[in-house]
Order: C-alpha cells, then sequence, then structure tokens
C-alpha cells in the first residue's frame, strides 16, 4: 500500500483542482481505497487471526482457573490434544499457507500453556527461567520450519525473558555476569535485524519486512541507549565497559549499515540515540551544579540536535531518493 | 525497496521532530518554572505569546521540515505557559479555554504545511476536552462522552466526504490532511482515556456505542459495495451477525470504537493509522476481559466460544467467496 500515499499526493495537487467532486471520488475509489481482493485478502487475514487468538486465550484462561476437580491426566491430555490437532492440521490440509501459519503460532502459545499446567500440576521447583527455556526450546523447529516472522518474534521475545529471568534469579547484584547479560538484549536484537537484512540481500526472503527488521533494530538500539544511560549514571565504570563497547559496536555497525545500503532509519534514530546518551552524559558531569543553565542548555541542544539531524536526513533523501517530501 | 524507504522516512522524520520537540518543551518549561520568569505572571503571558507568535511566524516565513522541532518546542511551551499564567491570574476556566481555542484557529488559518495545522487541531480537541473538567474540580463523563461522538463523527464524515472536501476550495484541501490525522489522534486518545478510566463512566457509554456501531454499519456497507455482495439475504445476515458480536460490547466502546478505527483506515488506504488502529485493537480487547468481573473459567468460555463463532464466519467467508468466484 505504498503507492498508495504518492497517489493520494497526485490526485490532491494534479486531479482536485481541474475536476468534479464526482471524478475525484472514482479517481479515489479506484486509485486508493481497498478494492474488492483488498478486502477479501483482509477478511481472510483478520478473522482467522481473531479466532485462533480467541480459542488459544480461552485455553490459556481455562488451566488458569486450575480447576480442581478436574483430573491431571485430562488437564494435559486437554492440551496435548489440541497441539496434535493444531499440528495435524497443519500437515494433513491444503488450507493455504498464511492460515497454516497462524494456527502454528496458537499451537507455539499452546506449549506455553503445557508448560504452565505440568508445574502447576507436579510443582516441580524448576525457576521461572526454566520454564522460559523449556518453551523456546520446544517452538524452535517450528520457527524454523514455518519461517513465519511473527512466530520469530516470538520466539526471541521467549529467548529475550529467558535470559532476563536467569539474570534476576541466577546473578547476584553489581556482578559482572549480570552486567554482560543485561546487555545480551541488545546483541540478541541486533543479529536478528543483521541475519533478517543478510537473508534478504542473499535473496531468500521474498520481500523485506521492514515491520520485522525496523521493530528488531529499534529493540536493539533502545536497550543500548538504555544501557548505556545506566552506565553513565551508575558507578560501576569497570564492569560496565563491556556494555559501553556493546553500544559503540551496534551503534557505529548501524550507522555503516545505513549509509551503505541507503536505510534512513539507523540514520534518524541511533544519531538522536547517541544524543540522548551526550544529554545523559551532561546531566551525570554537571549534576553537582544542576540548575537553571544546565536545563536550558539541554533543551537548547535538542532543538539544535534534532534540527541539524533532521537537516541531515532532509540532505541525505535528496541525495539517495533525489527528493525531500 | 527505495520507494518503501522513502515513505518510511517522511515518517521517521516526522516522529523524530515530535520527540526531540517534547524533549526541548519539557527542558524549556522546567528553564521557565525554574527561572524568575515563572514568578510573574505578567512577564510569563508575555514570554508565552512571544513564544506562539515566534512559532506561528517561523512556520509561515520559513515553512521547512528541519524547522518542525523549533517550532514544536516554542509554540507547546507557548500554549502551557499561557494556561498556566491564565490560571494564576484568576481568569476562570472557560475563559482560558476560550483563549487557547481561539489560539488553535488562528494557528489553523495562519499556519503553512501540514504538520503545524495538524499541532493547531490537537490544541483544539484538548482545550474542548478540557470543557469535561468544568473549574478543574469534578469531571464530567456525560459531556465527556458527547466530545467524544462529535470528534468521532468529524472523523467519519471526513473519511465519507474527502472527495467533496477537497474539491470544495483549495484551503479545505490543504487542511484536509492535518484535520484528518488530528481528528485520529483524538479520538484514538479519547477512546484509551475511555478505557482507562471506565469506571467513571456508567450505562450512558451505550450512547457512544450507538453511534460507534452506526459507523461500523457505514464501512461494512462500503466493504459489500467494494466486493460487489448484491444479495440482500447475505447483507442482512453479515448485519445480523455484525451486531450480535457487537452487542456485548455495548457498555465498552473502547473496543467497537477501536475496530471502527481499523476498518476506517483500512477501507480509505491510511497505513500508518491502520497499525495504530491495530495496536489500539489490541489493547482494547485485552483491557475489555481484564475488567470483566467474571471468573477465569467463564472468561475462558466466553473467549474460546467467540474463537469459534470467528473462525465459523470466516469459513462461511471462504465458502462464500469461492462460490462467487466461480459464479465469476
Amino acid at each position: 500500500m505504498n503507492h498508495t500515499k504518492e497517489s493520494r499526493k497526485r490526485i490532491y495537487a494534479d486531479i482536485a483542482p481541474a475536476s468534479t467532486w464526482q471524478e475525484v471520488d472514482v479517481r479515489l475509489r479506484e486509485g486508493i481505497y481497498a478494492d474488492s481482493s483488498q478486502w477479501k485478502r483482509f477478511l481472510h487475514l483478520l478473522l482467522p487471526a481473531l479466532g485462533i487468538s480467541f480459542v488459544v486465550s480461552g485455553v490459556i484462561f481455562f488451566f488458569a482457573y486450575n480447576w480442581a476437580e478436574l483430573d491431571k491426566f485430562i488437564k494435559l491430555g486437554l492440551i496435548e490434544g489440541m497441539i496434535v490437532i493444531a499440528i495435524a492440521l497443519v500437515l494433513f490440509t491444503r488450507w493455504n499457507l498464511p492460515v497454516k501459519q497462524l494456527i502454528l503460532t496458537g499451537a507455539s502459545f499452546l506449549v506455553g500453556a503445557l508448560f504452565a499446567v505440568y508445574g502447576q500440576i507436579y510443582q516441580t521447583g524448576a525457576n521461572a527461567y526454566d520454564f522460559f527455556l523449556g518453551w523456546t526450546a520446544f517452538v524452535t523447529l517450528w520457527a524454523v520450519a514455518s519461517g513465519y516472522l511473527p512466530l520469530w518474534l516470538l520466539w526471541i521475545g521467549l529467548v529475550n525473558a529467558t535470559i532476563y529471568l536467569y539474570r534476576d534469579q541466577m546473578t547476584e547484584p553489581n556482578e559482572w555476569q549480570g552486567f554482560l547479560l543485561e546487555s545480551a538484549h541488545t546483541v540478541i536484537c541486533a543479529i536478528a535485524a543483521a541475519v533478517t537484512e543478510w537473508l534478504y540481500c542473499r535473496g531468500r526472503l521474498r520481500s523485506r519486512s521492514a515491520w520485522f527488521i525496523n521493530t528488531l533494530a529499534l529493540a536493539a538500539i533502545v536497550s543500548a541507549t538504555i544501557n548505556g544511560i545506566i552506565g553513565i549514571m551508575g558507578d560501576y565504570y569497570f564492569y560496565l565497559s563491556p556494555s559501553l563497547l556493546i553500544v559503540l559496536i551496534v551503534f557505529g555497525s548501524g550507522l555503516f549499515y545505513g549509509l551503505r545500503k541507503h536505510q534512513l532509519f539507523y540514520m534518524a534514530t541511533i544519531p538522536f540515540c547517541i544524543m540522548t546518551l551526550l544529554g545523559t552524559l551532561i546531566l551525570r558531569t554537571l549534576d553537582e551544579r544542576l540548575d537553571i543553565g544546565v536545563i536550558l542548555l539541554l533543551g537548547l541542544m535538542f532543538i539544535g540536535g534534532t534540527t541539524g539531524l533532521i537537516f541531515y536526513l532532509i540532505g541525505l533523501k535528496k541525495k539517495w531518493y533525489g527528493t525531500v517530501e | 525497496m527505495e520507494q518503501s524507504n522513502n515513505t518510511s522516512t517522511g515518517l521517521a522524520v516526522k516522529i523524530l521532530s515530535v520527540i526531540g520537540g517534547l524533549i526541548a518543551t519539557i527542558c524549556l518549561i522546567a528553564f521557565l518554572a525554574l527561572a524568575d520568569i515563572g514568578r510573574s505572571n505578567t512577564i510569563l503571558s508575555v514570554t508565552a505569546l512571544v513564544f506562539i507568535v515566534g512559532a506561528i511566524v517561523a512556520n509561515r516565513v520559513i515553512n521547512s521540515l528541519f524547522l518542525d522541532t523549533s517550532v514544536i518546542a516554542l509554540y507547546v511551551t507557548g500554549c502551557i505557559a499561557l494556561w498556566y499564567a491564565m490560571g494564576n491570574s484568576g481568569w476562570s476556566m472557560y475563559q482560558a479555554i476560550g483563549v487557547e481555542m481561539l489560539i488553535a484557529v488562528l494557528t489553523l488559518l495562519l499556519s503553512k504545511g501540514s504538520f503545524f495545522p495538524f499541532l493547531a487541531v490537537l490544541l483544539f480537541n484538548a482545550s474542548l476536552c478540557w470543557l469535561a473538567i468544568p473549574e478543574g474540580k469534578d469531571f464530567s463523563p456525560n459531556l465527556f462522552l458527547v466530545l467524544l461522538i462529535v470528534m468521532g463523527a468529524i472523523f467519519v464524515l471526513l473519511n465519507l466526504y474527502e472527495a467533496r472536501i477537497i474539491t470544495a476550495h483549495p484551503v479545505a484541501k490543504q487542511l484536509f490532511r492535518p484535520l484528518h490525522a488530528g481528528y485520529f489522534v483524538t479520538f484514538t486518545c479519547g477512546l484509551i482515556a475511555l478505557s482507562a478510566i471506565s469506571d467513571w463512566f456508567d450505562y450512558s457509554t451505550g450512547v457512544l456505542s450507538a453511534f460507534v456501531w452506526v459507523g461500523i454499519v457505514l464501512m461494512l456497507r462500503q466493504a459489500m459495495q467494494a466486493m460487489r455482495v448484491k444479495d440482500e439475504v447475505t447483507r442482512i445476515l453479515v448485519y445480523i451477525a455484525c451486531f450480535l458480536f457487537l452487542l456485548p460490547t455495548l457498555f465498552a466502546p473502547a473496543l467497537s470504537g477501536a475496530l471502527l478505527l481499523l476498518l476506517i483506515c483500512f477501507c480509505y488506504g491510511y497505513k500508518t493509522e491502520m497499525g495504530a488502529s491495530l495496536l489500539l485493537f489490541i489493547y482494547a480487547i485485552v483491557k475489555y476481559y481484564y475488567d470483566l468481573q467474571l471468573t477465569l473459567l467463564t472468561k475462558s468460555i466466553i473467549l474460546f466460544l467467540t474463537g469459534v463463532l470467528l473462525l465459523s464466519v470466516w469459513y462461511f467467508f471462504t465458502k462464500y467467496t469461492h462460490r462467487h468466484h466461480e459464479e465469476i
């Protein structure tokens, strides 16, 4: 639908001034508004996605209720039966690929419910990260086999949740392992974004799926910035030096890739985060003498920095795409 | 791919301008609060007016993308500072709202480009919503609902009559996109607020739901027209099915409102707004089931049955489209 906006602009600029509203209406309906095939595609995706989400949520709520009268074998059997049915539908029906991918994503959530019910019945005493680790391991094959990006996003989310809980439960505060694991979120998201870009460049993906890459890249950049802020504001310079090195590597690689591949997304987000880190550094350096002058300086720095950055982006856009619109 | 980058960059620049502008606004407000300027209402009012007029003049003289951050920071700081100064000077809330709305209208008429008029629409609607808190003491839920109905109705009408509006007058054409974006943001924020403070509202939310349902029926009519559904029985069945699905949301208009926004943005080809509507829709569903005063078991049954019903509708829809395809 990206061509849509350009068409709307063209209709507004070229057609609207010299046409009646009926003519413009026809052009809008033909070129911009959703047509029959778009509506069908939309409903063929929306209805099963909502249906499967509701059914899976219903199942999860049912087991969260923890019905005491229900035998443990029925509990586990029900959920395992549903997983088997879901996989059978994926393997043995002739339904189209998006629907099968949606079912597989639903089944992946059921695996989580299965582990939760297992822990509920047997009280295994396992840590919370064990639960997420098991869930991650058992949906890995499905993520690889389906190649479905929302399922991959779930998988990456599970890996991050496992690491977060491991750090929270298994490491002592202010230990170097904990600081390193904090950076793991940045590294995982950055690697996932880089691998997706690489697969696209090698022709292994049909389209670039900007939403997926940008979500991961943004997660990596934001988590790197948060780590940087913690590093600047904290007193653990020795432990945090590897984290700050990771921030430098991630930001440097992003800027290099953005310049090389003409990706303005990286050129917009990374310098803005660097500016935020600079602001934090000013605050940290002058926190003993924090007065209205420093606050005004920060305000002017953000106005000047953002304005300069936008000026630079507009220049790049003109150079790369020949437009400033 | 370049086309896609090109389009998304415009959005990235706008988001950057807004975030940069808002951070700068916070710093400027902190500066005004800490400096001696904040102690004198007269000096504060004059500073605020200088900021607002400066922003409008800068926008008119140098209407450029890279000035957006400065303009946003100056304009928003000016409006907040003026509001504060008027409150401290003993002006009534209605007078202050009137002044802010007047500034918004003047900005809308005097500004250039699309970003600044968008800010003006936001200021106008935010001031209008402030009416629901008379004298800053009590919240009036019914007035808030009326305002939300008006804003939602304006947004629907803007979409339905796009062709007529943009051909009516060059100024209308120029202001259409800012108005559209402004009313989308305001209605979305209104629905989020409604959902977040749902305890404040009673059964009167049903009135908003009724209006939203009318909007959804209009969108369904558009969809059926586009898909060339001419059979009367099918049309009536679709309306009945839709009514049955929406009936449980009678007192949760945020959910049906989010669905209405999603349908409108898809129907009229607004990709960015559609993404935002989808997130709002997911939030509204989660909030709706979270707020239900039922046991987890009852909730699970409702969720499961709703899912099965939706999958059944999808099954019949697939059958219908296959049959229709074969007939053609």
